[in-house]
């Protein structure tokens, strides 16, 4: 499968754009949002890091970032240690977004999300009864990953931004 | 596998496969132990704190701004009801003073002493990170150990009992709230004495949990802690019974549904099993006397607290 042309530049960005994207929702999941007297988190946030992870940044270091974002995250959440760490892995591995031919739309990187969310969604579940030895509180679970969709236009939006601000105009339509 | 024309492929894929397998190893060991890399969670709280605090403001700001908003618009009706509440809180307040110089009176007669165990000091937080999720429910407190906190101490809010210190670093403290599965607080009824335990699970509405059957608790009832695990003193506000289904209760939180910001920390010092030895066996031997204060070296009633990533 032909993944990429061969007059893209990619390994450009080092493994810094999508860290600083990835670390910026790792800070937001780990804040609440009280509304309406119910309290929303947004655990599932930087998970959109992963599946929107840059084109331009190296493999090796991307992946060693993935990880070290994933423990600190479960270091953060003070929840099981290695469980968000495995469930980003796990969906870099599946979609494999630094490797995707043309830069992401916005119909496309939804559908990407709606996947990788239903993924991590399953994951966390089986590794959180793993984990806690009982089944982890289905309906917070779904109200997560129901604001994570929600929110999923406006981090789209200021990822957009960012690369805007940050990118080479020599490289801005790739 | 991965890779790219810049990238050496099989590197890549190594390094996945490492990674992964580090995940999972570090995940498979983490579960039901002690906590691996406590001291590095502990400094990473700390070291995050305040960015988190920085990040919570306009967060908390506009919750705030909110509630005022909400406020206003039942300002009229809040002033009557609050109005009749004071007049009703005068009269009692008097039979409370009245009270409290007839206990003193009996106390000096019985030579007891009733006092309160709560102490009269409060060291004051910010709670900048809550998690309610499905797996922890736990919140990050600006305050630690060189304010003067430890670990067990209580976490209360305004309206009543969050939550227990589960880990206090040098600026931070990571605080276990009630609904967190790893939570076991001895409560008791303020009618009825009756003592339950209340277990977390997780959820909005913890459970009563070693119900007796013939123990008194009834819908409505206002839940307090008990002190019976001499960890947590007694008399802290928590919330009130529920009943499920027959004799099964559960505790709607007085601090659920709430914007918990600004918290404080009662500074109780926990009853050890030596003072308790201390109390029951005679001093002579000096034997005796050390085997006491060995036990006490790891000797903080930890019954109903369990470790942390004990599920």
């Amino acid at each position: 499968m032909v993944m990429r042309s061969s007059s893209q530049n990619y390994g450009k960005g080092g493994g810094w754009k999508g860290a600083v994207f990835l670390l910026f929702l790792v800070f937001i999941s780990v804040l609440n949002v009280n509304i309406g007297g119910r309290t929303i988190a947004f655990i599932f946030l930087p998970l959109m890091g992963v599946c929107l992870w840059p084109r331009t940044d190296k493999t090796i270091q991307s992946i060693l970032v993935i990880f070290l974002m994933g423990l600190f995250l479960d270091l953060l959440s003070a929840g099981p240690l290695g469980l968000w760490a495995l469930i980003f892995l796990t969906v870099f591995g599946v979609f494999r977004p630094h490797m995707r031919s043309k830069p992401h739309n916005f119909r496309s990187a939804f559908t990407l999300w709606i996947m990788a969310l239903m993924i991590a969604f399953i994951a966390s579940f089986l590794l959180g009864w793993f984990a806690l030895g009982s089944r982890p509180e289905f309906t917070v679970l779904v109200y997560q990953a129901l604001a994570a969709l929600v929110l999923f236009p406006l981090i789209y939006a200021i990822r957009h931004l960012g690369r805007y601000i940050l990118t080479d105009p020599d490289l801005r339509g790739m | 596998m991965f890779g790219s024309s810049t990238d050496n492929t099989r590197a890549s894929t190594i390094t996945f496969i490492f990674t992964f397998i580090a995940s999972a190893l570090l995940f498979i060991t983490d579960r039901g132990s002690e906590r691996l890399l406590l001291r590095t969670q502990t400094n990473a709280e700390s070291a995050t704190s305040p960015g988190l605090a920085m990040l919570s403001k306009p967060l908390r700001g506009a919750e705030n701004l909110i509630a005022e908003f909400k406020d206003r618009s039942r300002a009229f009706e809040e002033n009557k009801s609050l109005r009749e509440e004071l007049y009703a809180l005068r009269e009692d307040k008097q039979r409370a003073e009245l009270m409290e110089m007839k206990l003193r009176r009996f106390e000096e007669i019985l030579g007891a002493d009733s006092g309160l165990d709560i102490p009269a000091r409060k060291i004051v937080a910010r709670a900048v990170s809550e998690i309610e999720g499905p797996f922890v429910r736990s919140a990050l407190i600006n305050s630690g150990r060189n304010q003067g906190l430890k670990k067990g101490h209580p976490v209360m809010t305004v309206d009543g009992l969050y939550g227990h210190i589960l880990r206090a670093g040098p600026n931070a403290s990571r605080v276990l709230l009630l609904g967190d599965l790893n939570s076991r607080i001895s409560v008791m009824s303020m009618r009825s004495s009756a003592r339950a335990i209340l277990s977390g699970d997780n959820s909005d509405l913890p459970r009563l949990a070693f119900v007796d059957d013939r123990a008194d608790w009834a819908d409505g009832d206002k839940v307090i802690t008990s002190g019976d695990d001499g960890v947590l003193p007694a008399g802290l506000p928590i919330g009130i019974v529920k009943e499920q289904n027959a004799r099964q209760f559960v505790v709607e939180l007085n601090t659920s549904k709430k914007n918990n910001d600004w918290v404080w920390v009662y500074p109780f010092e926990p009853v050890t099993l030596s003072e308790i030895l201390e109390d029951d066996l005679p001093s002579e031997g000096a034997g005796t006397k050390s085997d006491g204060e060995g036990l006490s070296g790891s000797s903080e009633i930890q019954a109903v607290m369990p470790e942390p990533g004990t599920p």
